[in-house]
């Protein structure tokens, strides 16, 4: 589903620092190659801010942020800064929340984010996605009908369909029901093991990240420094 | 008078409906500015703007007639564009029925607005969406129904303006003069059918009117409590 590959596979670098009050310092350091990364850490500690920096929902008090041969965002001494918005980034962000807009069905909801692209190719790429994601028969049901499974595969739909360069994903089993989550934790693998970009999985489930670490996938936590600082590293 | 009777009641609807679609984009215009952009005095320009809710209708018109009468700069340049003054006119009767509409739209929108959930404004966003495409495609989409609500509301208030068409657009039988007005006329010069007529009909429009109003706002509360309770469909086929 990809496009084919013939420019190298995107990383996604960041490297930021972000003072929210006195006493709470996040610090990142994020080298994320094409495939799943997983970010763990504990609740409250700071992996939904990582992500609404990484997506532009918020920005660093400083540091850089780079897509592929992209800068996203660059606040550095002496330096002009470079903040590239939220919708110009190319990152999908699958929020904890599915967020679906409750006025369209589940087929415009996934069409939202191609209204550049002809209505041909736009409905074609809807189809594609459906397919991918068992959601055909729903295409035209309003998301207040469906089940908190099905509203993540839909949010899910439609961050894949404008085709981002990045994909970021928070808790997105959290909002599922138990006996529900299972077999979609599986089929959130076999889509996102598919993709040539790199996918940034956020939770808080030691099986999860399990799961994603059989799976070959680097992880990343999310941690308190004895300093006072919470740190985004690749050291476990 | 040999005036056709229903005229009066004609021109209201007239001179409401077209200050309510005026009111509906100044309103949400300025619902949408004062939501989304936080500046210097934002609250005192709220405060200005919903000023005529709370004035005396002498006050306003008082007002209106130095801002938009023939010595004003709005005065002469209506006058330059159409080829007589505005005061005194049916488009003044407009411009007082949107005295009320368009700050009641206003405060409606922004509170509508206020109200939408910013996740759905970050997932428009993460989707590549402007700002300007977020607002016309998910904030007031979500939004539209409290906006409607008032913009029927403006319409039925507009229908009933007294005060302020009298000081700006006058009391002029078969150009000016507004259901409300041919109203007070009648029963000043005894004519009870007319007046009987006239409120008769105001009463039923305004009546209907907030009644499918209600109607409107019942379904919102119906919508967002289905939101919350989802019907969980079968399980799901992994």
């Amino acid at each position: 589903m990809s496009p084919a590959a013939s420019t190298p596979p995107p990383r996604l670098l960041a490297d930021l620092w972000l003072r929210r009050r006195p006493g709470y310092t996040l610090k990142i350091d994020l080298q994320l190659q094409a495939g799943v990364s997983v970010l763990i850490g504990p609740s409250g500690a700071g992996k939904s801010t990582t992500l609404d920096l990484l997506a532009g929902h918020l920005h660093a008090d400083q540091g850089m942020i780079r897509l592929g041969a992209r800068t996203l965002f660059a606040r550095l001494p002496d330096q002009r800064a470079t903040v590239v918005p939220a919708e110009s980034r190319d990152i999908g962000y699958v929020m904890q929340s599915p967020s679906l807009f409750p006025h369209m069905d589940v087929a415009k909801n996934i069409a939202y984010g191609l209204f550049a692209q002809p209505r041909s190719q736009r409905s074609a790429r809807v189809i594609e996605l459906a397919a991918e994601l068992d959601l055909t028969p729903l295409l035209s049901r309003a998301p207040q009908t469906l089940s908190g499974g099905e509203r993540q595969r839909v949010a899910l739909a439609r961050a894949l369909a404008p085709r981002p360069q990045a994909l970021l994903l928070d808790e997105p089993l959290s909002a599922v029901d138990l006996a529900q989550r299972d077999p979609l934790l599986h089929r959130l693998q076999r889509v996102l093991s598919t993709l040539a970009i790199p996918v940034l999985y956020v939770t808080h489930s030691v099986e999860e990240q399990r799961f994603f670490a059989n799976a070959g996938s680097p992880l990343f936590t999310l941690q308190a420094q004895p300093n006072g600082t919470v740190a985004v590293s690749s050291q476990p | 008078m040999g005036l056709w009777p229903w005229h009066p009641l004609l021109l209201s609807l007239c001179v409401a409906a077209v200050a309510t679609i005026l009111s509906l984009l100044l309103g949400v215009a300025g619902g949408v500015l004062l939501s989304r952009r936080r500046f210097v005095g934002r609250d005192l320009l709220d405060a200005i703007l919903c000023l005529p809710l709370t004035l005396p209708p002498t006050v306003l018109g008082y007002y209106l007639l130095v801002a938009l009468g023939r010595m004003s700069p709005l005065g002469r340049l209506w006058e330059a564009l159409f080829g007589q003054p505005l005061s005194f006119t049916p488009a003044a009767a407009v411009v007082a029925a949107m005295v009320h509409g368009v700050p009641s739209i206003l405060k409606a929108s922004r509170a509508a607005l206020e109200d939408v959930d910013p996740l759905l404004l970050r997932a428009a966003a993460s989707l590549g969406a402007s700002e300007p495409r977020r607002i016309l495609t998910v904030a007031l989409p979500v939004a539209r129904r409290p906006i409607l609500a008032a913009a029927m509301l403006a319409f039925a208030r507009a229908l009933g303006d007294f005060g302020v068409t009298l000081m700006i657009a006058g009391d002029i039988p078969g150009y000016t003069q507004t259901a409300a007005l041919a109203i007070y006329d009648a029963v000043q010069a005894g004519r009870e059918r007319q007046a009987l007529g006239l409120i008769a009909a105001l009463s039923l429009i305004a009546l209907s009117i907030l009644y499918i109003t209600n109607r409107l706002s019942d379904r919102q509360v119906r919508t967002s409590t289905s939101d919350e309770r989802p019907t969980r469909e079968a399980a799901e086929h992994p």
